[in-house]
């Protein structure tokens, strides 16, 4: 299992494809909690976030997995399917994900909650990362992409072309436009809570 | 530089970005002077901050170990269905082997039959084969014994009275022996009656 571990992702899904269950466990394993948290990300919601992850790893084991290791990375390719199948339970589930968002901490553990900072760092620490939940959730659709894997996942404009499929250009000026629409409401919700304080 | 060049650098700044040392030293001074760009660059490092927290906080994000599982249950039932088509296939393959051999098999038997049997005989059974349909017919009867080889033939169908079945060996129902049953009867390009067969 160890030395299945070090495998390079093209490696592990040839012997997952030719029935190894280590590798396939490897390779899950190695990219599940990227393409959870894509889709958590781009979703604002835990339960579509599973499927979806789930989806994605079934669709690979599929004799009609379409990966072509010459077209990119592996993970790339996950971020793709991730990204379809993000977009198509949305459209099937609309009402549910503003909800979610509030409910995103539900799946942090107890001890995850004691690692976490002190109790006042954490109010106003929360506070930001719940606007800015909101905020991303808000974007139009190409905007939210190049924000969630630009700067939540900290992919190259090059990487995060690959998955998109559009130009490296297009996905600079989106997650110019998209940070600087964020920006915009991250600083008015400071503005306001300072004005509340005086 | 102006508002709107500092504009098009201030994400790259702000996400720390390689860049131009001297575009860098401009947007900075700029926004030293400009309280609209100093605003603008700092709003960048709040997001800056909150997505930092937002990475941190979703650092420990997992879906349940369920997902895990039931991706590894669909793992092996993918292998056994992949197994079983496999089988399957083996199985078709050595199916269509063997009937393969059997119809090679059959034809040089065939080809090495004496030929006076197959002038009589394999002709009438090539015709019997075409049939289709509802009809029940028995295997073509050579009429007279001709080692010339058939040459190009045609099918008569006629009605003929039951008896004559029996003169060919058939079972035939004695009380039915006035009623009437259909044959084909094969003629040579001669018009020549070579062979007949029966039909229910």
């Amino acid at each position: 299992m160890k030395e299945i571990a070090n495998l390079a992702d093209d490696e592990l899904l040839r012997l997952a494809g030719a029935g190894s269950e280590d590798a396939f466990a490897a390779l899950y394993e190695r990219r599940h909690g990227a393409v959870y948290r894509f889709a958590f990300q781009m979703s604002g919601n835990s339960t579509i976030a599973e499927e979806v992850t789930q989806d994605v790893f079934m669709t690979l084991l599929g004799d009609s997995s379409g990966y072509e290791a010459k077209r990119g990375m592996l993970a790339s390719y996950l971020y793709g399917i991730a990204r379809r199948l993000v977009w198509r339970r949305m459209a099937q589930s609309r009402s549910h994900f503003p909800l979610a968002v509030v409910e995103g901490e539900d799946s942090l553990t107890p001890e995850q909650l004691v690692a976490l900072p002190t109790v006042e760092r954490d109010l106003a620490r929360d506070e930001s990362v719940l606007a800015l939940r909101r905020a991303i959730l808000a974007l139009p659709a190409g905007y939210r992409e190049a924000v969630v894997l630009c700067d939540l996942h900290e992919m190259s404009y090059a990487e995060a072309a690959n998955v998109l499929g559009c130009a490296v250009g297009t996905v600079r000026s989106r997650l110019h436009r998209a940070r600087a629409l964020l920006s915009e409401r991250l600083a008015a919700r400071v503005e306001g809570s300072s004005r509340c304080a005086v | 530089m102006n508002c709107a060049e500092f504009e098009d650098v201030v994400v790259a700044i702000a996400r720390g970005e390689l860049m131009d040392r001297d575009t860098h030293l401009e947007a900075t001074a700029h926004a030293g002077v400009c309280l609209r760009c100093s605003r603008r660059l700092a709003s960048e490092r709040i997001l800056n901050d909150a997505v930092a927290a937002v990475i941190a906080q979703d650092a420990v994000r997992q879906p349940s170990p369920f997902v895990g599982k039931m991706l590894l249950e669909g793992f092996h039932e993918r292998q056994k269905s992949r197994r079983q088509r496999r089988r399957v296939w083996i199985t078709r393959c050595a199916a269509g082997a063997i009937a393969a051999m059997l119809l090679i098999g059959t034809a040089m038997m065939l080809r090495r039959a004496p030929q006076p049997a197959a002038a009589a005989g394999a002709a009438p059974s090539a015709v019997a084969t075409a049939e289709t349909g509802d009809e029940v017919t028995t295997d073509f009867i050579p009429l007279s014994y001709d080692p010339a080889p058939v040459g190009a033939t045609s099918v008569v169908r006629v009605e003929l009275p039951r008896s004559a079945l029996m003169a060919f060996g058939l079972p035939m129902n004695e009380d039915r022996m006035e009623e009437v049953v259909q044959a084909d009867i094969l003629l040579d390009e001669d018009g020549l009656m070579r062979a007949v067969r029966f039909v229910q």
